[in-house]
């Protein structure tokens, strides 16, 4: 059931009421905002001044860490030098061929009746130059570098082959595989 | 309209109005200038975090391993050509195989001024690392090749064999003679201008696994010596720096 209310007030007295009642609502409302503002600008500078607080401390204490950290200089220098010249040194190693690896293989395919004349080496490229006693030594040592040759060599030829004084002399020649 | 009537409500609005203004006006700006300080701290932290700990390993560093591994990577590759110092290293190295230098050749070139300071060097220079060919011819008994790579090979300074020949003859006693000839090149690098501390990031500082056990083999080779009457001067001045071996000594010397 809709409620019906009456005014029974006149008409300028109803008017002056209703402004009253707009005047306190107004009024009411601009403590509100006010008091609603102030509280953000509090909260805002209070915690900007924290914030202010905390920045100085850090930039006090980061400054202090780098006054600490001058006294390590010397060592900061020599440990990006030692850095640097590892880095360098790896590269250098990397980089170079190992007569060693080379040698210790030869070393292991060549008969021990084997006499060694002439050994060059430029680059990839190996050339030996020796004699053996028996043939035999020979196709053994021809099977051994065969077998070596897949991992190793790129290229093995036995250029030359002779008798004389009583030897067996050769001259066998191997290219290297190039580094990856 | 009567704007007596209004009166009493202006005052109020007028309040909510400038409140409402000076809220859109200085909060917005506020904010801006709190999330810049925020963000300000939060690099900070960063910063002051990478600080303390470029701090705590410095203090555990052991100053006088690091001078000693600073002086083996030195030794490994100089910082400038020191003829003196890498032809002790080739004779030393053929002396290990019973070996006599016949004739020796290299080009030194440039020599840098005593008095040059390390920066004005690494300015001029192009390349990192530069070789320096030698060619050599020696004599001797020994035809354990192996042997003879293995002292070169593994020696510091750093060499590399370009080129080989040995002659293996018999002279008229019937005794073994070995003629080598061979190119040699050894290496070295300008120094670096050293980063300022507060661009020295922690990475920087700390050496890798990879490093760490590049330390350990070139630990493992031989270090040419030359001798401390050899060394300049002004060496002795700084105890705790690695000092490449390097001197004024006659390099064309071969007692």
């Amino acid at each position: 059931m809709k409620q019906l209310r009456i005014n029974l007030l006149p008409k300028a007295a109803r008017f002056q009421l209703a402004e009253i009642r707009i005047t306190r609502r107004v009024r009411y409302w601009a403590y509100w905002v006010v008091g609603f503002c102030l509280l953000i600008f509090s909260f805002t500078f209070s915690f900007k001044l924290f914030l202010n607080y905390r920045l100085n401390k850090l930039t006090k204490q980061k400054r202090h860490l780098e006054i600490s950290l001058r006294e390590f200089s010397p060592q900061i220098e020599l440990q990006q030098m030692l850095r640097y010249r590892l880095k360098l040194a790896a590269e250098t190693m990397k980089s170079r061929q190992s007569l060693t690896d080379l040698a210790q293989k030869i070393n292991q395919v060549l008969p021990s009746g084997t006499t060694i004349r002439l050994i060059r080496v430029k680059g990839d490229y190996v050339e030996i130059s020796a004699s053996l006693p028996r043939l035999i030594e020979l196709d053994q040592l021809e099977k051994k570098i065969l077998a070596m040759a897949k991992d190793n060599f790129s290229q093995v030829k036995i250029r030359s082959l002779s008798r004389k004084e009583n030897q067996w002399f050769f001259t066998l020649s191997l290219r290297g595989k190039k580094k990856q | 309209m009567r704007l007596s009537s209004y009166r009493p409500i202006l005052i109020p609005m007028m309040v909510i109005i400038t409140a409402l203004i000076s809220l859109v006006l200085i909060l917005p700006r506020q904010l801006r200038a709190l999330t810049a300080i925020r963000e300000k701290i939060d690099q900070l932290k960063e910063e002051v975090e990478e600080l303390r700990s470029k701090y705590l390993l410095l203090s555990s560093l052991d100053k006088n391993k690091l001078s000693q591994q600073a002086r083996l990577a030195v030794s490994a590759l100089p910082e400038d050509k020191k003829v003196p110092y890498l032809l002790q290293g080739v004779r030393e190295a053929l002396a290990e195989n019973k070996l006599v230098i016949k004739s020796l050749k290299l080009a030194p070139g440039e020599i840098a001024k005593p008095g040059e300071s390390q920066r004005t060097r690494a300015k001029t220079r192009r390349a990192r690392i530069e070789r320096l060919p030698i060619a050599i011819e020696a004599v001797g008994r020994s035809e354990d090749l192996e042997a003879l790579f293995r002292s070169i090979e593994n020696r510091l300074p750093l060499f590399e064999i370009n080129s080989f020949e040995a002659m293996i003859s018999r002279d008229e006693s019937g005794i073994k003679k070995v003629t080598i000839k061979m190119k040699l090149s050894t290496f070295y690098s300008p120094p670096l201008a050293p980063k300022q501390i507060s661009q020295v990031s922690l990475d920087d500082l700390i050496l890798t696994e990879k490093e760490q056990s590049l330390l350990e083999s070139l630990a493992q080779f031989k270090v040419t010596q030359v001798k401390a009457s050899a060394q300049t001067e002004g060496n002795s001045e700084r105890e705790d720096q690695p000092v490449s071996p390097s001197g004024r000594e006659n390099p064309f010397k071969f007692d």
